[in-house]
């Protein structure tokens, strides 16, 4: 029993750990903290409902449609919005992201109104045994997917010449600019690809939380502990972060609240930023002057 | 006269970044009353031993005492409370304030928190804030810009903004100030002029300890000298000593 | 001098408008006032002292429910309800401000993000002390005696008088040693600590005190409406309030005040087209933070404001 239950908190948290992965990789190219991010997110998942039941498209194939989709929504959204946020100061980045979220969120309602839609699962709802234990193939699917997508970006920064360049963009934008590094189109390329992410993460959380208009907000305040948990900034950070908090949210609505599960996170998220701010992985608090 | 303790005594201070050693048992000591050259190539840690000093980073190894007591672990505020103050690279004033408002920030952390007198606009609040700013008007003046007091930091010549720093430092009633390339991008009448303000300074009892690129104007200036390379100490003593040191020579060239 | 005048006239049209407009308006009028108090002390925390909060709807929320029950299940008055509901907030604002502002902004926004959801939570499902999603209603109006603040009118020169003083705090801080304190911490806040600046000591003061006026706010948001339920204090509350600081111009004494004006008329006049509303509202927050970012204060020349 508890290892179903391990199980399935470990898949919702990879799900979170998505959500944070595309936020991490925007605020470190950006500096932008992405109060829009939970709304993409959903962006993602009514995509690829669009692609099944607007064009016809079967699961996989429409969760393919949907992320080239998401590559002309997520240029878009860069050219009009987050490229000239980039810079601003924090108060002006949150406001404005703010309003991308609040405009996408509603949006999404005018188009394809207020009713939920499931979407159905990749992996079907079968169940494999283990160890004595039932385990939801769905389950085992979305950590696969996740693990694989997390690897797939690894690679991608790491020995691609695109993605090398994306990373060095990251951490020092003068530097890379120096150094001749297309600094905005890298920006637009990192952008993209946390739209890119956040589409998988709609596509995986779609059977299990539903997709509606609000689906994005629980997500994004839990990719947020996620990376506060795992470390801001950090990549390896904001898978940690997201497993620790599904499994948390998991056990606590099971064994505790199903009602406070919401505020024990949330506590857990404040005590963490008091006691160690940095997370697991997180950047240096030092000052530069 | 009995010994006096020194203004500033620094001993075997290390600091580690990640696993990068950014300096290693570097010391000085500094008695009351001195001007101290900190010279040495690009890199050599001069900024780093200023952020150990005032409390932007806490040392990995070795004390630092300022009038007999450990500065270390003290928070940044506190140590500017206690007389130590600093001057800035990239001159840090506060945009949004006029200048004398600037200067008059370091008065305001002398005076005791008035926080219901700041919240309902007491008489007492309001003459405290006012006897700041005319503390902060007569440092103005000390450098030589009190005419621009009203006037917003945009108003300012990149000179001027450092001078604004100097009488901000000047305003805390320090006992040591650290000039952090005081003399970066002036003209010779302005390093001339900043010059001669930081000799009225020592003349106020001050300490001052400057860093700066322009060796040939810190060597006159200063009554000793201390030389950093890649964050270890490679000499010291009077500028004349230091002038004819091979090891410094050999430094500096070693940066082409 | 023309300022004097100006002030002169806008005084005078502020105490007349009661006799000039009537019920819905001035039901506008007070709601906007409300949440002017809250943008008023949200704009010493994020436009003086440069520390972004999206909770503050949280404390909106507690003064309110503190205020109404204090007066529903106790039968105290508003006028004791109402320090009680400022003590409290101020309270809550204060035990959260102390391990929060230690760190770095972000941190400080994702706290303040997630304090305005355990407190959204906690009121609603803390049936036996809070009533639940169901509220709480039959909150008594304001009283002075026997003369009750009950029509929209009357309300009207209460809030008018409320805001007044909460503006006049405000710009006796912005011109204090506190004040100047906290720009400095919003202008450098690592130069400020080096020049002796007690930036944790400074931002603690300004968050508590704009948790106190949105407490306030919150009283008097629960009198005038006289039912209150979890609801009302959402995460999108909290961001309107951070828009109508931003909106009006960070950082100024009347901002805050335009801000909330604006951000409170216009989702009323647009009321029926809720979602499409909403669409532009976002767009528009967007605009203005690409394009606007001083808000509108930012279209006022320099030496203007102040």
């Amino acid at each position: 029993m508890t290892l179903q239950l391990l199980l399935n908190g470990v898949a919702m948290g990879c799900i979170y750990a998505l959500v944070a992965l595309g936020f991490v990789i925007l605020y470190n190219a950006t500096g932008i903290i992405n109060f829009a991010q939970g709304e993409i997110v959903a962006t993602g998942a009514y995509l690829c409902l669009f692609a099944m039941s607007g064009l016809g498209f079967s699961l996989l194939p429409a969760l393919g449609a949907a992320i080239l989709m998401m590559l002309v929504v997520a240029a878009g959204l860069f050219v009009l919005a987050y490229y000239p946020l980039r810079d601003r100061s924090v108060l002006v980045g949150v406001v404005g992201t703010i309003g991308v979220g609040i405009a996408l969120k509603n949006l999404l309602h005018l188009v394809a109104g207020p009713l939920p839609h499931p979407l159905p699962s990749l992996f079907g709802t079968g169940q494999v045994d283990f160890a004595g234990a039932a385990m939801s193939v769905q389950s085992l699917g979305i950590i696969g997917i996740t693990l694989l997508m997390f690897a797939l970006y690894f690679v991608y920064t790491h020995f691609t010449s695109v993605g090398i360049r994306m990373r060095a963009a990251a951490q020092d934008r003068e530097m890379a600019r120096m150094v001749g590094i297309p600094v905005s189109r890298t920006m637009c390329l990192t952008f993209v690809a946390s739209g890119l992410i956040a589409t998988l993460a709609g596509f995986l959380a779609a059977p299990v939380v539903f997709i509606s208009p609000d689906m994005g907000l629980p997500l994004m305040l839990k990719g947020f502990i996620a990376i506060v948990i795992g470390g801001f900034g950090s990549i390896p950070g904001a898978i940690v972060g997201g497993i620790f908090v599904g499994v948390l949210d998991s056990v606590v609505a099971t064994y505790l609240s199903s009602a406070y599960r919401d505020v024990f996170t949330f506590l857990v998220l404040i005590s963490v930023i008091v006691l160690r701010p940095t997370g697991f992985f997180g950047e240096r608090v030092g000052q530069r002057i | 006269m009995r010994a006096s303790v020194p203004l500033l005594e620094v001993v075997g201070l290390g600091k580690l970044f990640g696993g990068v050693e950014a300096m290693k048992d570097v010391g000085l000591s500094m008695p009351p009353g001195e001007i101290r050259a900190l010279i040495g190539p690009n890199g050599a840690g001069k900024t780093t031993f200023l952020n150990l000093v005032t409390g932007v980073y806490k040392p990995s190894a070795g004390s630092i005492r300022f009038d007999g007591r450990s500065l270390v672990g003290m928070r940044p505020s506190r140590i500017a409370a206690v007389g130590v103050m600093r001057t800035f690279q990239h001159t840090a004033l506060f945009e949004g304030l006029d200048v004398c408002d600037n200067v008059a920030i370091s008065a305001f952390a002398r005076q005791r928190w008035m926080l219901l007198g700041d919240v309902i606009g007491s008489r007492r609040a309001r003459e405290a804030a006012a006897a700041s700013r005319a503390e902060a008007l007569k440092w103005l003046a000390f450098v030589g810009l009190e005419a621009k007091a009203s006037r917003s930091t945009g108003s300012l010549t990149p000179a001027e903004r450092r001078l604004v720093e100097v009488a901000r430092t000047m305003a805390a009633e320090p006992r040591l100030i650290l000039l952090d390339e005081p003399f970066a991008g002036m003209t010779q009448p302005e390093a001339e002029a900043l010059f001669r303000l930081i000799q009225k300074v020592r003349e106020q009892g001050v300490g001052v300890l400057v860093i700066d690129h322009n060796i040939r104007l810190l060597l006159k200036l200063a009554d000793a000298v201390t030389v950093l390379s890649f964050g270890r100490k490679i000499g010291e003593g009077t500028p004349a000593q230091v002038r004819s040191s091979q090891a410094v020579v050999d430094a500096y060239l070693g940066q082409d | 001098m023309k300022a004097r005048y100006a002030w002169a006239a806008i005084g005078v049209i502020a105490v007349s408008l009661p006799l000039l407009t009537s019920g819905y308006v001035l039901y506008v009028c007070n709601l906007a006032m409300i949440f002017a108090v809250i943008a008023v002390g949200l704009n010493l925390l994020v436009g003086y002292g440069g520390q972004v909060s999206v909770g503050h709807a949280a404390f909106f929320g507690i003064g309110a429910y503190t205020s109404a029950l204090l007066c529903v299940d106790r039968g105290w008055s508003f006028w004791a309800a109402l320090p009680a509901a400022a003590l409290v907030s101020g309270l809550a604002g204060f035990l959260l401000g102390l391990p929060a502002l230690r760190l770095r902004g972000h941190y400080l926004i994702l706290v303040t993000l997630g304090f305005g959801e355990i407190v959204r939570v906690i009121l609603q499902n803390w049936q036996a002390f809070t009533k639940g999603p169901t509220g709480i209603g039959g909150i008594p109006p304001v009283s002075l005696g026997n003369f009750a603040f009950v029509s929209e009118g009357r309300f009207f020169y209460l809030a008018l008088a409320f805001l007044v003083v909460a503006i006049a705090v405000a710009h006796r801080i912005a011109h204090s040693r506190s004040g100047r304190e906290l720009m400095s911490v919003r202008d450098n806040e690592v130069a400020a600590e080096l020049v002796g600046v007690d930036t944790t000591r400074v931002k603690l003061f300004a968050f508590t005190l704009s948790a106190v006026f949105a407490g306030v706010a919150g009283s008097l948001y629960a009198h005038m409406s006289g039912f209150i339920s979890p609801d009302m204090f959402t995460f999108e509350v909290s961001v309107a309030a951070l828009v109508m600081v931003m909106l009006g111009g960070p950082g100024t004494v009347f901002g805050p005040v335009a801000g909330a004006l604006v951000l409170t008329a216009l989702p009323e006049m647009l009321r029926e087209f809720k979602e499409l509303y909403l669409f532009f509202y976002g767009i528009g927050i967007l605009l203005l933070a690409v394009f606007l970012p001083r808000g509108l204060a930012g279209l006022i020349p320099r030496g203007a404001r102040r």
